[in-house]
């Protein structure tokens, strides 16, 4: 077993109902091969960077899971006929599944996340596509003294 | 003479972000970090711009890379410019 992810997009305008069946059934495609499922994340409609077979927008649904090469194979054989799914991802997170590593990892995680979001807290709003103007450009301007090469 | 200030040999080097705060993490599916490290264009910002170490630098291309495929940032920005 090895330990996956798979981030995937599904057509924004289907119904609740449909959108459901459609997580019920990748996620059944999965576990019916005997594969671990960690987490299934429905992160919703989102606004894409980009164009994606006519889609502004697109519904993100991810899996994390171990699960056997073969069973991931089959998965995404399917997600390439289910016209219902726009795009998808997999990235192989690791070689070994350890349900246990991961539980604790994710704990770990999620301890870091919320000490960044409270340290964020000077609030910025949750809305991705807002160009953020961030002071990117000039990296060497913040004043230091020490090298002393200034006419 | 504040116009000539920025002519300077080396400034020092800004430390790498990721090694500086260690729960910044690089992650594929979090297009807000990564945005930070793009052009508005939607290009990655060279290494000797952002400051940041080889291997995060590394990381963070492949993360970024990662997002364009699953259209979480894009490949070219057409708007903006």
């Amino acid at each position: 077993m090895r330990h996956y992810e798979t981030l995937f997009i599904i057509n924004p305008d289907l119904s609740e109902e449909e959108t459901a069946s459609v997580v019920e059934k990748f996620s059944t495609i999965l576990t019916d091969r005997g594969s671990n499922m960690v987490k299934v994340d429905q992160w919703g409609r989102r606004r894409l960077a980009y164009e994606v077979k006519k889609f502004n927008k697109g519904f993100y649904v991810l899996f994390e899971y171990g699960a056997t090469p073969e069973a991931v194979a089959e998965m995404e054989r399917i997600f390439k006929i289910d016209e219902r799914v726009i795009r998808y991802m997999t990235v192989k997170k690791d070689d070994l599944f350890d349900a246990e590593a991961i539980a604790r990892a994710e704990a770990e995680a999620a301890a870091k996340a919320a000490a960044r979001a409270a340290r964020a807290e000077s609030g910025q709003d949750e809305d991705d596509d807002e160009e953020e103007e961030a002071p990117r450009r000039r990296r060497d301007e913040d004043d230091d003294e020490e090298d002393g090469d200034e006419e | 003479m504040p116009g000539i200030r920025r002519k300077r040999g080396f400034g020092r080097r800004k430390v790498c972000r990721f090694c500086a705060d260690s729960s910044l993490i690089i992650d594929y599916k979090d297009p807000r970090t990564l945005r930070y490290f793009t052009t508005e264009r939607g290009k990655i910002i060279p290494r000797r711009i952002s400051g940041c170490c080889a291997r995060h630098q590394r990381e963070l291309t492949e993360a970024i890379k990662r997002a364009r495929q699953i259209a979480l940032l894009p490949f070219a920005a057409s708007g903006g410019v």
